[in-house]
């Protein structure tokens, strides 16, 4: 019994039997003390087998002894602290066991719950993830509800994620491997009610329009002239060869007239005086006249009668010839005066000249201006967004580095990932869903403090759509040393809101709407020149119906409204000295050149027309007054042929009794010698000489 | 500080406390004093040491006895760490530990440090055994002599002597007196 309680009370190490090899190696050989070591010889017992056994009888002082000796025992056996260790892998355990199934669930409520202290509504956070070494926290999705409107959330957040290097943030570099927060959006829907306490204003969201361009570039536009053709034609009917040749025609009417008549009238009375001499002659009856002196009497005056109108006939045929020939040549001038009226028309219409000069271009003048005023503030803000980069980038130094050498040592470097002291690898954010008709997508890759390092440019994108209008917007912007371009940029908006209302009292009309497209790329040198190229489509065009009497305006609104789409293409440069040079063509420039040369075309026609009919009426006014003159001349003419004709048939009538005459003397010759023969044959024969 | 561990590592050798517990203590403060500090191969190294059974006495009294002399030392063992650290073979080594996270941290591409480990790892043996030979004959052959001493009975009387005595009592149990 008492060995019992011996046995109870003694420390367990010591409690069995030991062999003497074993009690000299866990025992004896563990206290160095050699007092304490003979105390542990005392109490142990040699057994006859050699094994060493604890006495029987032990006291309280050897009791304690023993127990602060088996302390000892116990601590010097083994290399590792066990206590120690075991609390370490505790605490390991309990971190490992905390972060694989508490951290997340506790952060996910304690983010719950200070956003719901903060907007005193219900929030809820779905598959949180937060890796402490990786530096990273996402969540799946967020909401938190409109304390005003309970059944309404006051924002949503899609998938959402924070990720830093952690590694190089222990280098003081900000690494951010990714950022972004999808599907951001605003007063959604919800199912169970979400409120708690307090309200809090609804932000509206004013979406601004793209501002209304500037005013065109003023442009000179020449005015079309309003042309009195009255007194067109009273400035220049002096210049006017018809009108000349008129009265040139109508004073040698005149004259002619007045010749004529006079030289006529004296034909007319030689010619009254010899008809009577023929009237005479004709009624001689020749088969009356038997006396030959009679008859040679009569002969003799007939003869003269004859000469007379020779001489008469000669007169009137010369008068008649020149004045046939005076009257052709009225005729011939006055042919010649439609012909003049054809070249007086031809000049008078010169001179109401309507050609459009310089309006060949004149909506790309006006979208000059437009476009200008917007590529010059989209370059503004990318040497802008070019600053705030290259204001990130750490000052190179060209100066390496030589490791020094001191009681520190020194560093041998081995190859490695080199990480600029800041990266934001990536950055992402959208409101709204890509489903839903408004969304906003943007992005931003590669900022970082270093660009050379990481040898990538930063790279941004947007992407808005609302409605029916769609904006993309992706560029690049290269800080590295090797690059080849500054800046880079494509831009598309498409179905946007077009409102002019400046730059358009050229075509006096004081406002131009419709929607556009646009769509463009630009590349900036790094010695700051520029250049690009883009479209702008504009449809659905509304603009002011012009004055009708403005032909220009008219013609324009008349090419762009029967215009489905007016293109615009255009090529810019952007020189080193920030000077934009724009050079825009358009499909509907040649439409409104067409539509103002058909304008300017039916126009002229009728200046034509108005210029052509009051020449006509002065040159008929004129020709009315020269027409009885001619036909006064052509009168003198009829009289003139008239004369000719009587003094022909005088000339038969007296020639016709001058071969009776002829015809009788013959006869009364043959009488005459009929009657000799007869003497003679009735006559003696007379002695011959 | 220091008088503590000067005393802890006293009564350590004077108690039952292992010889190569005091040897191993010794030893590691060795290695840890050949190292430079402030990085991560010290402290990883340090915290290995602190769950080892090892006298922690004689570890810091011996880091703090030999940080001195071994900063003189810095130029040999630079040119032992420039030497390992710089050699072909060993490249692609070195390069593949470089880029695993965190090692970057214990800076072992450094020379100094390089070459402390070094030395401090082909020491460290023969620095134990020395140390622990040395432990033995003081406790065979010395401490009797010392114990029974009137110095020692003085240096048993300080106040301080007496309270690590209490503590080490408390871990080893031993007896003072």
């Amino acid at each position: 019994m008492e060995r019992n309680l011996i046995e109870k009370k003694a420390p367990r190490i010591f409690r069995k039997e030991f062999s003497d090899k074993k009690f000299n190696k866990t025992v004896l050989k563990r206290i160095n003390i050699k007092e304490e070591q003979a105390f542990l010889l005392s109490v142990f017992q040699k057994k006859t087998n050699g094994n060493y056994q604890l006495i029987d009888t032990l006291s309280t002082d050897q009791l304690k002894k023993l127990k602060n000796l088996a302390k000892i025992i116990k601590k010097n056996k083994g290399v590792i602290q066990r206590g120690k260790l075991s609390i370490l892998l505790l605490i390991i355990g309990l971190i490992i066991i905390f972060n694989l199934f508490i951290r997340d669930k506790l952060l996910e409520r304690a983010m719950e719950k200070s956003l719901q202290s903060v907007f005193q509504a219900r929030a809820e956070i779905d598959h949180l993830n937060f890796a402490l070494f990786r530096g990273q926290i996402a969540f799946q999705h967020l909401l938190v509800a409109d304390k005003d409107r309970p059944f309404k959330n006051l924002f949503e957040l899609g998938r959402t994620e924070i990720s830093l290097d952690t590694l190089q943030l222990l280098k003081l570099k900000i690494i951010a491997r990714n950022v972004e927060c999808q599907e951001i959006r605003w007063n959604t829907d919800r199912k169970v009610s979400g409120a708690l306490d307090f309200s809090e204003k609804e932000a509206t969201d004013k979406k601004q329009e793209p501002a209304a361009a500037a005013a065109g570039e003023k442009k000179g536009i020449p005015a079309l002239p309003l042309i009195d053709i009255s007194t067109l034609l009273g400035e220049q009917i002096n210049n006017l060869q018809s009108m000349t040749e008129i009265a040139e025609v109508k004073s040698q009417l005149a004259e002619l007239n007045a010749k004529w008549t006079q030289s006529l009238k004296n034909s007319e009375e030689d010619l009254k005086k010899l008809s009577a001499s023929v009237e005479s002659i004709s009624q001689i009856k020749v088969s009356s006249l038997n006396s030959l002196k009679d008859i040679e009497k009569i002969k003799t005056d007939i003869t003269q009668t004859e000469q007379a109108l020779k001489s008469v006939k000669d007169d009137a045929a010369a008068a008649n010839r020149l004045l046939s020939s005076d009257v052709s040549s009225i005729d011939n001038r006055i042919d010649r005066i439609s012909a003049n009226i054809d070249s007086d028309l031809t000049y008078l219409e010169s001179l109401i000249d309507l050609s459009s000069g310089n309006l060949k271009s004149i909506l790309s003048s006006i979208a000059t201006g437009y476009l200008q005023e917007n590529l010059g503030r989209y370059y503004s803000y990318g040497i802008k967004a070019m600053s705030y980069a290259a204001s990130l980038s750490e000052a190179r130094k060209n100066k390496v580095k030589e490791p020094s050498v001191n009681r520190y040592g020194q560093d041998i470097p081995f190859p490695t990932t080199q990480y600029p002291k800041f990266l934001l690898q990536n950055m992402a954010f959208s409101i709204g869903s890509s489903q839903s008709a408004q969304f906003l997508e943007a992005s931003l890759k590669n900022l970082t403090s270093n660009p050379d390092l990481i040898n990538k440019p930063l790279t941004f994108s947007l992407t808005q759509k609302e409605q029916e209008r769609q904006l993309l917007i992706q560029g690049e912007i290269d800080s590295r040393s090797n690059r080849r371009h500054d800046f880079s940029l494509i831009m598309a908006a498409v179905d946007y809101p077009l409102k002019v209302r400046e730059g358009l009292e050229l075509l006096n009309i004081t406002s131009l709407d419709g929607f556009y497209t646009f769509s463009t790329d630009f590349t900036l040198d790094r010695d700051g020149a520029g250049r690009g190229q883009g479209v702008l489509e504009v449809n659905r065009v509304r603009l002011d119906t012009p004055d009708s009497r403005n032909i220009i305006a008219t013609a324009v609104y008349d090419a762009v409204a029967s215009a489905q789409v007016i293109t615009f293409k255009l090529n810019y440069e952007i020189s080193t000295d920030k000077q934009l040079h724009l050079n825009i063509t358009s499909n509907i420039d040649n439409l409104i050149m067409a539509e103002i040369s058909r304008k300017q075309n039916e126009l002229s026609a009728h200046y034509r027309d108005l210029l052509k009919a009051e020449l006509s009426e002065r040159v008929e006014a004129e020709l009315a007054k020269n027409q009885t003159l001619y036909s006064a001349l052509k009168g003198l003419q009829h009289s003139s042929n008239g004369n000719l004709a009587e003094v022909k048939s005088h000339e038969e009538v007296v020639a016709a009794r001058k071969e009776e005459m002829d015809k009788r003397i013959n006869e009364l010759q043959s009488q005459i010698e009929k009657q000799l023969d007869k003497v003679k044959q009735s006559l003696p024969s007379l002695p011959s000489f | 500080m220091f008088i503590k561990w000067i005393a802890a590592l006293i009564i350590a050798i004077n108690a039952n406390t292992r010889a190569g517990e005091i040897a191993a203590g010794a030893a590691c403060g060795f290695l840890l004093a050949l190292l430079p500090a402030g990085n991560l191969l010290w402290i990883a190294l340090f915290l290995i040491f602190f769950f080892t059974k090892i006298n922690l006495g004689a570890e810091f009294l011996f880091i703090a006895l030999l940080k001195l002399p071994v900063s003189l030392l810095a130029g040999l063992l630079h040119g032992i760490g420039y030497f390992v650290l710089t050699q072909p073979v060993l490249q692609e080594i070195f390069t593949a530990l470089y880029n695993i996270p965190l090692i970057p941290y214990t800076r072992f591409n450094n020379t100094v440090v390089m070459g402390g480990l070094i030395t401090g790892i082909v020491l460290w043996l023969p620095f134990f055994f020395l140390l622990r030979l040395l432990v033995l004959l003081y406790r065979k052959s010395l401490r009797d002599k010392i114990a029974g001493s009137r110095l020692a009975a003085r240096f048993r009387r300080l106040p301080l002597v007496i309270s690590i005595a209490r503590t080490a009592q408390k871990i080893s149990g031993i007896y003072a007196g």
